[in-house]
């Protein structure tokens, strides 16, 4: 009886067992902290600009109006040295004509967004892991407890929304200078050694070859990737703020925490972006 | 009989499994009611605050469920999900030990942040009622600070004045004269004082040093071994048979005597 009452309960405990441990664990952390962002709107009353918007234009302009000129200064530089590689490669396999789509497909969608994600992992995430992790630790996050305002919606919501918008717009800066960094040097090639390497074409014609390369995948891959990216980003950064105990010498490992998570979860969330939008259109069937 | 704000019926806690840090506590508070909290340092004062307002997890029993109950205005807290715990916590204040003020904002700012939270008030309300306690806390030209530009004594008192802003039915003060010295621990108690008599708030209070607590009266509650006392006034634990709390109170009243001017300090 015993053993069959046992057996009869395996599989609710089992069930019980995988749950708890999902629960403890990153991902399910952070499954268990979006749930929480996106559910937060719609807990007790409506959400006002009041109480989350101090909070996400600060991180909105963190996030993207402050990193502005060195977001422009690294696309232009990665623009000009993408735009080199290719432009010493393609003569060489046979054709210097594809410079424009080869552009679109690297910079647009990885280098720019890659390159803009590690940016905000390093910039904002690490930011926003310490601010968390200090109001951790300094019992300001139980203040807000104790007032009866949840942290959730007070802390994550606006700085998760902020750090995605800010990133969307500093990913399409990110393309732009990079494109046109790309053209510039490609300007100065042609005036230093005319016609070596095919590249002397006007604004018009550039932008013409690059714009006729942009397709409507190329779009959506634009936004879908550093809207993912920024995301996930504010998360871990929250998530690794908001595990702190109450010692301040855990504020440096949360930060260190936010920032590799964010890392590794960008380049994963990249691979599984390539797997979804890229390898079907070169004929890749997954399953 | 007047209503009860917030109670804890058999409360065993701690931050450790096996180890319960207080046990078999029972504590009562009813409108308009002072009842202190004392006891040694360490020993559990002010993790009960933080039970009654749901600030820890239960601890589990046995068969899994929360060992003991905690109720504020009537809901037991561990027993009610999260969102409906917020909306009970907006009629209560709470005064960290630490004081706990968001560190980014000023004291003005701090003031305002359950009121810009939780209510639809115009910003010129707001501002006129954060400026009604940053006068009644005497932090006036302070307004613009960041705490960290405060002394203790102004930290402690903003940390009053924002757990007052929503004009909470019950305050629960921790230790809110740590660390002060004997002007500021009598400007503090008389505020405190003030407060109660202008609002009738009740105020639970803990604190280590029971010549603290005399201004204010109220029921003494005693932490002695992780378990609570029952609450009584200071006469009757004078009388007490018990050596300890007798030992306790009389000394308290030899080195409460600066204290007792302390109800002169100006409303």
């Amino acid at each position: 009886m015993d053993f069959l009452e046992a057996a009869s309960t395996l599989p609710s405990r089992v069930l019980s067992g995988i749950g708890a441990a999902w629960s403890r664990s990153r991902p399910g952390r952070v499954a268990h902290l979006l749930l929480q962002v996106l559910a937060s709107p719609f807990r007790g009353k409506r959400v006002t600009a009041r109480q989350i918007g101090e909070i996400f234009l600060q991180q909105m302009y963190f996030t993207a109006v402050e990193a502005v000129p060195i977001v422009v200064v690294l696309a232009t530089l990665v623009g000009g040295v993408t735009l080199i590689e290719f432009a010493t490669v393609l003569p060489r396999v046979g054709n210097s004509s594809f410079l424009g789509d080869v552009m679109v497909l690297v910079i647009l969608r990885e280098l720019g967004p890659l390159f803009t994600a590690f940016l905000v992992a390093g910039r904002t995430g690490s930011a926003l892991a310490t601010f968390i992790g200090n109001m951790k630790v300094h019992g300001e996050v139980d203040a807000l407890e104790s007032m009866g305002i949840d942290p959730v919606r007070f802390l994550v919501l606006p700085a998760v929304l902020g750090s995605t918008i800010g990133m969307i717009c500093l990913s399409l800066l990110f393309t732009a200078s990079a494109i046109f960094g790309g053209f510039m040097v490609a300007q100065f090639l042609a005036w230093a050694f005319p016609g070596s390497l095919g590249l002397d074409m006007d604004l018009a014609s550039f932008l013409e070859h690059t714009g006729a390369a942009i397709k409507l995948l190329d779009v959506v891959v634009m936004i879908a990737k550093p809207f993912s990216f920024g995301m996930a980003i504010a998360l871990l950064a929250c998530l690794n703020g908001l595990a702190l105990g109450k010692s301040s010498h855990e504020v440096p490992q949360g930060t260190r925490s936010a920032v590799v998570d964010a890392i590794v979860v960008v380049v994963v969330l990249d691979g599984i972006f390539a797997a979804l939008f890229v390898l079907p259109q070169v004929g890749v069937y997954i399953p | 009989m007047s209503e009860i704000l917030s109670e804890a019926c058999g409360l065993r806690f701690g931050y450790r499994e096996e180890e319960a840090l207080v046990d078999g506590v029972d504590f009562q508070v009813r409108r308009g009611d002072v009842r202190i909290i004392s006891g040694e340092s360490g020993k559990g004062k002010s993790t009960i605050l933080r039970c009654l307002v749901g600030l820890e997890q239960p601890m589990l029993d046995d068969l899994g469920s929360a060992a003991g109950q905690v109720f504020l205005f009537g809901e037991d807290i561990w027993d009610i999900p999260h969102w409906r715990l917020q909306e009970l916590r907006k009629r209560t204040g709470y005064v960290f030990q630490n004081n706990a003020l968001i560190s980014n904002m000023s004291v003005e700012d701090n003031i305002a942040v359950p009121l810009r939270y939780h209510t639809d008030l115009p910003e010129e309300e707001i501002h006129r009622k954060v400026q009604k306690w940053i006068d009644m806390l005497l932090l006036n030209g302070h307004e613009d600070k960041r705490p960290a530009h405060l002394s203790l004594g102004m930290q402690k008192r903003a940390a009053v004045a924002r757990a007052m802003a929503m004009e909470p039915e019950i305050l629960f003060l921790d230790e809110p004269t740590a660390g002060l010295d004997a002007k500021n621990t009598d400007i503090m108690l008389s505020l405190i004082g003030n407060l109660r008599a202008l609002s009738n708030v009740a105020i639970v209070m803990v604190t280590h040093d029971l010549a603290s607590a005399k201004p204010l009266g109220g029921r003494i509650a005693l932490l002695l071994d992780g378990h609570l006392r029952r609450a009584r006034t200071m006469e009757e634990l004078l009388m007490s048979p018990d050596l300890y709390e007798r030992d306790l109170v009389r000394e308290t009243d030899e080195r409460s005597a600066h204290f007792d001017h302390a109800s002169d300090f100006p409303a």
